[in-house]
């Protein structure tokens, strides 16, 4: 019912300004085949070039990083406070726990008021973590 | 360098432009007049065929369909309504309402009973025409096409000393943005209209490539040139009507200049993407106050940008698009629908339909400069998997005109990608400071706050230099 009112009213300034969303399941719920099962980096690695790399330059930074492990360009961003560089499958391995808590759970990378990743890129993500993190 | 170049990436990317959302401008210039050109001595309607002035984008824009290059009435509404410092003559209305302490700034208003009259009848302006056509004074517009202008064109003399016919005419728009400590280009864009000859022009828009929002898999660090339109139209026929060929961003619901905006980027309209580009024919007339615009298209898969200077780079697929309903002087309302046939492999099935209006009590009440607008879509799309689901997106925006040139901004997004799919949903508010100081140029400040279903709030402050000729 709140769904087919939230539809009726969309038009309405009002009703919108709260949440109106709609689905009760999740994408791995309702359309398993929308990516592969087990993606291989080649299908993750675009996600991150696209969405977070134009940040996240280099390899270096996070806490498992030793800091001469770190190119010229994970250096400056560090000085900018972006970190850690994510341009490889072994940094984004490196720092897999502090991706999966922006991704997943605070929802908040891209930061500010980027659009933050779509479900499906999520599902694909989560897929390739579950199927070990192949880095080939 | 490095970062700066990819901060350019970055912000192409996901978030850039917003400016000013240009169907406003449409909305709130019926309160008077001299907006849009100067007002003849006595006015005499003519009949509903030969009627040029409306609310439609074909008012201000050369393209019909709206957005891009202005043509000379725009450009008359830029200098003389927009900016702080006119320099066309300002609409009597508008003398007083310039910022505190600022005052009567502009030098091309005259402030008393000698203001600029143009011809009162289109038989007056055909009589005056080579006196008229002698007082222009335009650098960006040149050469009057052969022959006499037909009762559909713009008439010279009624834009002051603007070239209002002119045989070429070469524009710029450049926006300049500023993200963290960082100052990049973001857009630029060199249009070029030619008008040999009466009813006939031809439209190229070249502009930097903008990058994919929506699918990973079409990364690509290009930025480079492209035609962001051609086409070739015949125009300048009773009732406003036209038919033009070529590529262009097909016609549907309000053509927001912010192109981040759900409304437009979850279905294939944002304005900076080659994706958004299709080639086929639109067709459309306004006759004063009802509008249509209609077109068939073809286009590039979804994931694929079509090629930069080859408008008949196209796949298998087609789609066409209607934008029809009525703009009155205080209010419009308008629907559209688009459909998109192709196979999964080219981006899937879509129809979407589009409700959106617009609402400006800044006409009948003076005191209240205020202007509202809203389009709500929904429509089903394909998921890669072939499978069906619907969207839904929302978008509100008010504007207050605090002063000439000054206008505070608040603008609320909703989307919902996929309503079988739980906390996918996401809203977006901004509030803007938009400044105008001279023609052609817009500093553009915006608060911005990401409320997504879950997670965590996100803000920033994204700010815009928008410089255009
Ligand atoms: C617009 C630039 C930008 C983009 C795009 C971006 N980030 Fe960030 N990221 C930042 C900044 C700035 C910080 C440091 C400040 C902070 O934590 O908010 C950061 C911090 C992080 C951190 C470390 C925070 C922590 O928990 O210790 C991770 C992990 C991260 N980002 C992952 C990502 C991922 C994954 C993406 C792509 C989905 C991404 N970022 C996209 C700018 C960005």
């Amino acid at each position: 019912m709140l769904k087919l009112m939230c539809r009726l009213f969309a038009g309405v300034a009002v009703a919108m300004m709260v949440a109106c969303g709609s689905g009760d399941r999740t994408l791995n719920e309702v359309d398993p085949d929308v990516v592969a099962q087990k993606p291989s980096f080649a299908q993750v690695y675009p996600i991150f070039q696209r969405d977070c790399i134009p940040c996240h330059t280099g390899t270096g930074g996070g806490e498992e990083d030793e800091e001469d492990e770190e190119d010229e360009a994970g250096k400056r961003n560090r000085t900018l406070g972006v970190e850690p560089g994510l341009e490889s499958c072994a940094a984004i391995i490196n720092n897999l726990e502090d991706i999966v808590e922006d991704v997943f759970i605070d929802n908040n990378m891209p930061p500010g008021a980027w659009p933050r990743l779509t479900t499906k890129e999520k599902l694909t993500i989560e897929r390739w973590i579950d199927g070990g993190t192949q880095c080939d | 360098m490095r970062l700066t170049h990819v901060l350019v990436v970055a912000a192409t990317l996901s978030l850039a432009a917003t400016a000013q959302a240009t169907p406003m401008y449409a909305a709130r210039s019926a309160r008077t007049c001299e907006n849009c050109h100067v007002g003849p001595n006595k006015w005499e309607n003519p009949p509903l065929a030969d009627r040029k002035c409306n609310m439609s984008c074909q008012s201000c824009h050369v393209d019909p369909a709206g957005g891009g290059m202005r043509n000379t009435s725009g450009r008359f509404f830029g200098q003389s309504t927009l900016p702080m410092i006119a320099t066309s003559p300002r609409p009597t209305d508008d003398w007083d309402r310039n910022a505190p302490y600022f005052g009567r700034r502009d030098r091309a208003t005259s402030y008393d009973a000698n203001l600029p009259v143009g011809p009162n009848t289109f038989a007056e302006a055909m009589e005056d025409f080579e006196e008229l056509s002698q007082e222009m004074a335009d650098g960006w517009a040149r050469g009057t096409p052969q022959g006499k202008p037909s009762a559909y064109g713009l008439l010279q003399g009624r834009y002051e000393r603007l070239n209002a016919d002119p045989v070429l005419r070469v524009g710029a728009d450049l926006r300049l943005a500023y993200l963290g400590s960082l100052i990049f280009p973001m857009q630029i864009d060199v249009p070029v209209a030619v008008h040999p000859v009466h009813h006939l022009t031809f439209l190229v828009n070249t502009g930097v490539r903008g990058r994919s929002g929506e699918y990973a898999e079409t990364y690509t660090k290009d930025h480079s040139f492209y035609f962001r339109e051609a086409f070739a139209m015949l125009h300048e026929a009773p009732y406003q009507a036209y038919i033009k060929a070529g590529r262009f961003v097909p016609s549907f619901g309000l053509r927001l200049d912010d192109h981040t905006s759900r409304i437009r980027r979850s279905f294939e309209l944002d304005g900076a993407l080659a994706e958004s580009r299709v080639t086929g024919v639109e067709i459309g007339a306004m006759p004063n106050y009802p509008f249509l615009n209609a077109s068939w298209f073809r286009m590039a898969s979804r994931t694929r940008a079509p090629g930069d200077w080859d408008i008949t780079d196209v796949d298998d697929g087609w789609g066409s698009a209607i934008n029809a309903g009525f703009r009155e002087l205080s209010w419009s309302v308008g629907a559209s629908a688009m459909i998109r046939r192709r196979s999964i492999d080219e981006g899937g099935d879509t129809s979407t339909y589009g409700l959106y209006g617009v609402l400006n009590p800044w006409r009948n009440h003076r005191s209240l400069p205020l202007t509202y607008q809203f389009e709500y879509d929904t429509g089903s799309l394909q998921r890669a998997s072939g499978r069906s689901t619907d969207q839904v997106a929302f978008y509100q925006e008010a504007n207050y005109v605090a002063w000439n040139g000054v206008t505070l901004l608040l603008a609320h997004d909703f989307s919902d990608p996929d309503t079988e799919i739980i906390d996918d949903e996401e809203h977006r508010l901004q509030l803007g400071l938009q400044v105008s100081p001279y023609a052609g140029v817009t500093l553009d400040g915006r608060f911005r706050l990401l409320m997504p279903a879950v997670g965590q709030t996100g803000s920033d402050l994204f700010v815009q230099m928008h410089f255009y000729r």
